[in-house]
């Protein structure tokens, strides 16, 4: 019992700390935790799971498919984190894309523009499937998502190349 | 195609102006506390009472339908400031409520009065009774009324609202309104006068 | 009476038209309510004594008690939970999950891939209140993730044809 007990109050810990470790804002954004500069949104995959429940009213889309698309994609979705702001963009977006750690996000594209207008989409791989992708975008604004989940590649870029801008 | 090849490109493209920055579209909105909410909507909630009281013709079932639907709209009321007509709105999510329940109840429209019908024997006819007889009667037949002409003569005699803000808030055409608004006032007419000639 | 009864009749006729404006249904009802009334038409003002009746009707103090209560009970569940209050509610999940653990001796492989980094993040201060704000931002952010990487392939392709003509040029 005592050794449960130990290794209970040491998971509690570990276990919080091991479902932040699957996402690379954590990271990075430790250092602008205070910093007015940032909108940051976060969705669990507790509301991800909600989103199946809304009456269609709600998730009414220009395409229904769309909605369809989205909502099934959100059953997979554990997390999604989102830091973005318009100040500072250019190096805000050198200094992330430096702290990316590309032995662990492998990327699928890069862009870059001469005016800055950047962008980097990335992956990162657990056991043959994709357990996060990360989306670094600069230009106007500062934006750097992060999505959590058992992702299915193929419907998202599905839905990437359909969705009704 | 999802490729794994990285692909880097080099271009001079121009920047997108979005009128909407990402910041701002998925900026959470301001939180509204229950007590602002409360205050907003106990207006139209009176609103919505009557409107279900005079679809359903009972208090408890219509203050329930009110509940239900003030609870429902705080799910969703970022949608609040998109609203342009509350009181439209609200009165629209009362009437599906409320037909909702009528066909899955399947709803009698002579619902029970709280007052008899008739007056006790041994009282003597005074004009107050005749006067609450014709009230008794015409409530009767109004609610018989179809369920499009009720709800009308509804919004317009009782909440008085104009023929563009009934057509609006119970989304028909303003001709409906004007075809439902006669039709409805044809037949209570005829019953006030049917009552009269042939005595209360 | 400062209207005659052709008038009266006249605008009654109108009235069961569905033809006066609200300002004449206000004028109307207060002709009915003249004291100088013929009695043939005491009927009408009966109608509309039954519409101010009915105007009358209203919520209770009682319902909006009863409402404001069930309302902050829908109003708990999707507060921020603090920390203290996930570690309460996970408490025998994360038992069950230390128990098995330790039954298939996984516990080594959590101890090597969990890296501490120290003070972790509350995100729970950052989520949207309900479900219908969720989908909003979730359907925001996958319509930038489609953008961005629609124009990076867009670009691409530009960059292709580019080479493409120079190519020609050049041979």
């Amino acid at each position: 019992m005592l050794v449960v007990g130990l290794l209970f109050s040491g998971l509690n810990g570990l276990q919080a700390q091991v479902a932040d470790n699957l996402n690379a804002i954590d990271e990075y954004f430790q250092n602008f935790v205070d910093d007015d500069r940032f909108s940051v949104v976060y969705i669990s995959g507790k509301l991800f799971q909600m989103l199946g429940s809304l009456d269609k009213e709600t998730v009414r889309m220009e395409n229904d498919k769309d909605a369809e698309a989205l909502i099934e994609i959100a059953q997979d979705m554990q997390g999604l984190r989102i830091l973005s702001t318009d100040e500072d963009v250019d190096e805000l977006y050198e200094s992330a894309k430096k702290k990316i750690n590309t032995s662990i996000y492998e990327p699928l594209m890069t862009v870059r523009g001469k005016d800055g207008d950047n962008m980097e989409l990335l992956v990162r791989e657990n056991k043959g499937k994709i357990s996060e992708l990360l989306l670094l975008s600069g230009g106007d604004e500062f934006v750097l998502m992060s999505f959590v989940g058992n992702l299915d590649m193929e419907k998202i870029s599905k839905m990437a190349k359909e969705i009704e801008n | 195609m999802y490729s794994r090849q990285a692909l880097t490109v080099l271009v001079d493209g121009k920047k997108n102006h979005m009128s909407v920055t990402f910041m701002e579209a998925t900026r959470l909105a301001p939180e509204m506390s229950p007590e602002e909410y409360t205050r907003r909507i106990k207006p139209v909630q009176h609103k919505m009472y009557r409107f279900a009281l005079h679809l359903l013709h009972d208090g408890a079932t219509a203050k329930d339908v009110v509940q239900d639907v003030s609870l429902k709209l705080w799910q969703q009321r970022q949608k609040l400031h998109q609203i342009e007509n509350l009181e439209a709105w609200c009165i629209r999510l009362t009437k599906n409520r409320c037909i909702d329940l009528i066909r899955a109840k399947g709803y009698r429209n002579d619902g029970l009065d709280s007052q008899p019908e008739h007056p006790a024997p041994g009282l003597m006819p005074d004009g107050k009774t005749e006067q609450r007889d014709l009230m008794q009667k015409v409530s009767r037949l109004i609610r018989q009324l179809p369920k499009n002409q009720a709800m009308t003569m509804h919004l317009r005699d009782i909440e008085g609202l104009s023929y563009q803000e009934i057509a609006e808030t119970l989304d028909l055409s303003l001709s409906q309104v004007k075809v439902n608004i006669h039709r409805a006032r044809k037949t209570v007419r005829r019953e006030l006068e049917k009552i009269t000639a042939y005595g209360i | 009476m400062a209207y005659s009864t052709e008038q009266l009749d006249q605008l009654l006729d109108r009235y069961f038209a569905g033809q006066t404006s609200l300002s004449e249904e206000k004028k109307l009802r207060q002709w009915l309510n003249s004291p100088e009334l013929p009695i043939a038409y005491e009927m009408y003002t009966q109608l509309f004594d039954i519409w101010e009746e009915k105007k009358a009707e209203h919520l209770d103090d009682a319902f909006f008690q009863s409402f404001e209560q069930a309302l902050h009970r829908q109003v708990q569940p999707l507060t921020p939970a603090s920390s203290r209050g996930r570690l309460r509610s996970l408490f025998w999940l994360r038992t069950a999950a230390a128990v098995l653990l330790l039954a298939t001796a996984g516990y080594w492989m959590w101890s090597e891939q969990a890296a501490p980094t120290g003070n972790t993040i509350d995100w729970a201060q950052y989520e949207p209140e309900t479900p219908e704000e969720a989908f909003r931002v979730y359907r925001n952010a996958m319509q930038k993730l489609s953008g961005d990487i629609r124009q990076g392939s867009a670009r691409a392709a530009q960059k292709v044809d580019r080479l493409h003509d120079a190519g020609a040029y050049f041979k």
